[in-house]
């Protein structure tokens, strides 16, 4: 597009009335490269995004009946949709849906809208929202989804995620490489491959892990009331470390004893030197460290 | 137009323009502490610096100290290193600053959040389980006051709650964005 | 004083701020992460605004710019030493950021030989009537040509004289006061068109 014809969309715009839009379909094409950058924000209502083949991006979808403006900044390099609804209250649910190039990265931010992904093959993908859920279903280099009351979800591949929900459930597939999750009374529960580094935390929410740590990789758990069970492979090595005030520890990786000079029970024990490095620790959650 | 006339309206422009996202977060997970380090007063590096520094931003006048016999090693127990002595200390400074915050917080309001449906209730549940670990835990610390891994584990909740009242917090401050 | 506000303390009025910043920039410098953040809180909206001018209006390339100025201004916080007020020090690595930001440059040579512009497309909504000429004006001084667009940004909107731009940006002092003329007459004469208004 040339400066002349852009002088004309924006004359054209101009003339645009605010009453088409509430309520109003939206069916919008843009040309993306395949690695574009795109953004989106809706509060309320649902947002999914599909991966495809195309360097091409499509919005369709409705536009509740508080939108003020859909906010549309578009390059082949970068596409950001915003909706922005009027006032606070009585916020109506937008129902969108985007095609993208499935090599472009996301950045979603929703506030009780649900934000669904997948089909996507690339660098990052980055989704928040507050109540709504967040599914994800990719292969990504980078992954970061969070919710507060909402649960979050990933299956796919990807060896470096962080994960996060205060009240939400967290279930992560496919993952390996450097995790990151957090929750508050959420469960969380992880089907991982090799971990290099994994950092796990919960207060009252259970954590149940399958997963393998590579050499000198190392997994912490923490938790306050939750229980924290972690699966490994048999032939796991490495230092296995626990300790709990309260909480019961079973281990099939050495054993455990009560903590010398002070209340609780601990568990130290070191098997092969692949310098792997596997530590939970809880205030009265019970503790597994089990063979797979 | 005059050059006069672009000048003034040069001068209307906002100097200051918000983001349409928070950029924060992708900002804090770059932050590096290698060589800059979590450095703080004390030595030992037992201690979780944000839980510290949290404590000091949050700071507010009065708040009672729950003494629980920081000065006095109770029969049985091993004499503590300097180090411990020191970690102790700064885990009661810690507290006074954590008890009169979130004394605050118990009555919580959610009034100016302006979220629908569930999601006070959810949230409130898990203020209340963050709210019994600390009672579950007061409870073992007045039995064993001095236990360096039960301390840790204060400090880690304390970080926990921090987190939580500042995710309520940005959550109050996207709704002013939104207006 | 109820938590929220204990927790959102940049709101204190500017007596106790600038006080309160040396604090923030104190324990930043030792590390502390809740200092920088509220370093970040309290600049974010200026710096942003730079960015988004200086990238002519390209939000996610201006997001990164923001976010790459202050891990760069974390990282070199122990070379400020206070000679200047920390919104000054951060303002002038922010410019050099973007300056030196290989990206701006790529964009740059597209548009001069492609001639692809970031089309800017919204929907008529709530809006004042000032907020027409202050969105064409945003829109003008985005579309100008690069180094254009950099001069006028830093000169006519930031305050920076031409001897600290010829600095920064590496071009003569002549060639400062040469672009922002340039500058001038072309959002005056893009203003000036019937169409755009």
């Amino acid at each position: 597009m040339n400066v002349g014809n852009l002088k004309l969309v924006f004359a054209m715009l101009a003339l645009a009335p605010l009453s088409v839009l509430a309520g109003k379909s939206v069916d919008e094409r843009w040309d993306l490269n395949a690695d574009a950058s795109i953004s989106i924000e809706n509060i309320a209502g649902e947002i999914i995004i599909r991966g495809w083949d195309k360097n091409e991006a499509r919005l369709t979808g409705e536009l509740g009946n508080s939108v003020a403006e859909l906010e549309i900044s578009a390059s082949k390099s970068s596409l950001k949709i915003n909706v922005r609804n009027r006032g606070q209250r009585n916020i109506n649910a937008t129902d969108l849906k985007l095609m993208v190039p499935s090599g472009a990265s996301l950045d979603v931010s929703a506030v009780s809208a649900d934000i669904d992904i997948s089909d996507m093959d690339n660098e990052r993908i980055t989704a928040s929202s507050v109540s709504g859920d967040v599914d994800v279903e990719a292969s990504s280099q980078r992954v970061s989804i969070e919710s507060v009351s909402g649960d979050v979800s990933f299956d796919g591949e990807t060896d470096r995620i962080s994960a996060e929900s205060v009240s939400g459930d967290i279930e992560l597939s496919g993952i390996s490489g450097q995790i990151e999750a957090t929750t508050v009374s959420g469960d969380m529960e992880l089907q991982a491959g090799e971990i290099k580094s994994g950092r796990l935390e919960t207060v009252s929410g259970d954590v149940t892990v399958n997963c393998e740590i590579s050499d000198n990789g190392k997994l912490t758990a923490e938790s306050m009331s939750g229980d924290v069970s972690i699966y490994l492979p048999a032939s796991q090595s490495g230092l296995f470390k626990a300790q709990s005030f309260s909480g019961r520890i079973t281990t099939d990786f050495g054993s455990v004893e009560n903590v010398k000079h002070g209340p609780g029970s601990h568990l130290k024990h070191v098997s092969g030197k692949s310098g792997a490095e596997v530590r939970v620790e809880s205030f009265s959650g019970d503790i597994k460290l089990k063979h797979e | 137009m005059k050059e006069s006339e672009l000048q003034s309206a040069i001068e209307s422009l906002p100097r200051s323009i918000r983001p349409q996202r928070d950029l924060w977060p992708g900002i804090s997970e770059r932050l590096e502490t290698a060589g800059k380090g979590d450095k703080v007063n004390y030595a030992t590096p037992m201690w979780r610096a944000p839980a510290l520094a949290a404590a000091v931003l949050l700071a507010l006048t009065g708040g009672i100290f729950i003494g629980r016999g920081m000065d006095t090693s109770p029969a049985g127990q091993p004499s503590q290193t300097a180090m411990e002595y020191a970690l102790l200390g700064t885990v009661a400074a810690v507290e006074r600053e954590y008890q009169a915050a979130f004394r605050e917080l118990v009555p919580l309001d959610y009034s100016g959040l302006r979220l629908e449906g569930e999601e006070p209730d959810a949230l409130r549940g898990s203020w209340e389980d963050l709210l019994q670990a600390e009672l579950s835990l007061m409870a073992a610390l007045r039995q064993y006051p001095t236990d360096i891994y039960l301390n840790e584990k204060l400090l880690d909740l304390r970080s926990q709650q921090l987190q939580f009242v500042k995710q309520l917090a940005m959550l109050e401050q996207n709704n002013w964005r939104r207006t | 004083m109820g938590v929220m506000q204990a927790v959102t303390s940049w709101q204190q009025d500017k007596n106790e701020l600038s006080a309160t910043e040396d604090r923030w920039v104190e324990k930043a410098r030792d590390g502390d992460r809740l200092a920088f953040e509220q370093l970040y809180r309290s600049h974010c909206d200026r710096i942003h605004a730079l960015c988004w001018r200086m990238c002519g209006g390209d939000r996610a390339l201006a997001e990164d710019m923001v976010q790459e100025a202050f891990v760069r201004a974390w990282n070199k916080l122990e070379l400020f030493r206070g000679e200047s007020k920390f919104g000054t020090w951060l303002h002038r690595l922010t410019v050099n950021v973007v300056l030196s930001d290989r990206r701006i440059r790529i964009k740059r040579l597209q548009r001069e030989q492609e001639m692809v512009a970031d089309v800017e497309r919204t929907l008529v909504g709530d809006r004042d009537v000032f907020a027409g000429l202050r969105k064409d004006l945003e829109a003008a001084i985005a579309r100008l040509p690069e180094r254009a667009r950099t001069v006028l940004v830093l000169y006519d909107i930031e305050g920076y004289r031409h001897a600290e731009i010829s600095e920064m940006t590496g071009m003569a002092v002549g060639s400062s006061k040469a672009q922002l003329h340039r500058a001038r007459k072309l959002v005056r004469e893009e203003l000036s068109d019937p169409e755009n208004t």
